[in-house]
């Protein structure tokens, strides 16, 4: 038969509204509370000094916007994931016309590797809740940087990818979006635009995921002292 | 005193029963207790909500302390915790002195 701590536990946890991965400590501690104060005061004396188990546990009850802070780097490494996913279409574009012009991928990814490997580590830890997921994001963004860099600079492998790229269109083995401009001005601007929105792309998701993963919280603006005439 | 009248200062006396040492939820309560000379008699149930809204805020950093023969959740403050509480003590410091002021009552 269930003492009263349990029966009050229960009654918590019947109303209790709070992310899985905070239900257990909220009852855990409610319940190292009640034990060492029962042994202070007595159970009825405890129980009532804790107050009513329904209002106990609506006030554990965060808001949505507060649930959505609380998961907010689960949402990140979730996005992380998606934009990774959706950049395969891009990627494999890349690849098929720097073949096409018969140039080496496999340098640009050699360097590239890397950075997706860490990055979809680093989500799935995340996303299981591991702290390791966190501690791997600072590396990702240095590798993300370093490699964002060469690329606007177009100079190494990834540079000689866009340049393959650039290539391919020129010969007209991609001419998409091209329609009423020469292959060697469509080539040179399709270049530019996927140099510039991957490199600086993969910088602000990278920085955005750190500092999602890594728990900062922005400073509260300070309150300006109210005039009154 | 009125649990209402706490309203809107709790943060500002867990922060503050905070500062010198880490405690659990119950030694945190004790405090508020001992410190205001048994004014502060709050439904305990009320503590441990704000004391993980504050964490959740970065305030506060907690971890379980199994060293002690019952489990239990100690709360420290964070650096971002001890600016809140300095910033917090300050507009307490100016609230307390303009009510004192115009309700005839001198701080002293």
């Amino acid at each position: 038969m269930p003492d009263g701590v349990d029966r009050y536990l229960g009654q918590v946890a019947a109303v209790l509204r709070v992310h899985p991965r905070r239900r257990g400590r909220v009852l855990d501690e409610l319940a190292a509370h009640l034990h060492e104060s029962a042994e202070l005061h007595g159970e009825s004396e405890a129980l009532r000094r804790m107050g009513d188990p329904a209002a106990v546990a609506s006030a554990f009850t965060p808001r949505r916007r507060d649930r959505l802070w609380e998961e907010r780097d689960r949402l990140a490494a979730a996005a992380m994931l998606l934009a990774m996913l959706f950049s395969l279409p891009m990627a494999a574009e890349l690849i098929a016309l720097n073949h096409h012009v018969g140039q080496s991928t496999r340098w640009a990814a050699l360097v590239l590797a890397p950075s997706a490997l860490l990055a979809t580590a680093s989500c799935i830890l995340v996303l299981a809740h591991r702290p390791l997921g966190a501690r791997l994001a600072m590396p990702l963004v240095m590798l993300v940087g370093a490699t964002a860099a060469m690329t606007l600079l177009g100079a190494g492998p990834t540079g000689d990818l866009l340049n393959g790229y650039q290539q391919g269109i020129r010969h007209g083995y991609e001419t998409a979006g091209c329609s009423g401009r020469t292959l060697g001005a469509c080539a040179s601007d399709h270049a530019a635009e996927v140099r510039l929105n991957f490199s600086l792309g993969a910088v602000a998701l990278a920085l955005g995921y750190l500092v999602a993963v890594a728990g900062w919280v922005p400073r509260r603006p300070r309150r300006r002292r109210a005039r009154v005439a | 005193m009125k649990a209402d009248l706490l309203k809107g200062h709790l943060d500002l006396l867990l922060l503050a029963v905070l500062a010198d040492s880490p405690a659990h939820g119950y030694l945190v309560i004790d405090r508020l207790r001992r410190a205001s000379g048994g004014s502060f008699d709050l439904p305990e149930g009320t503590v441990y909500p704000a004391l993980h809204r504050l964490e959740r805020a970065g305030l506060l950093a907690s971890s379980w302390d199994e060293g002690s023969a019952r489990r239990r959740r100690v709360y420290d403050l964070t650096a971002r915790g001890r600016a809140a509480l300095a910033e917090r003590r300050a507009e307490w410091r100016g609230f307390a002195a303009a009510v004192g002021r115009v309700a005839g009552v001198g701080i002293a």
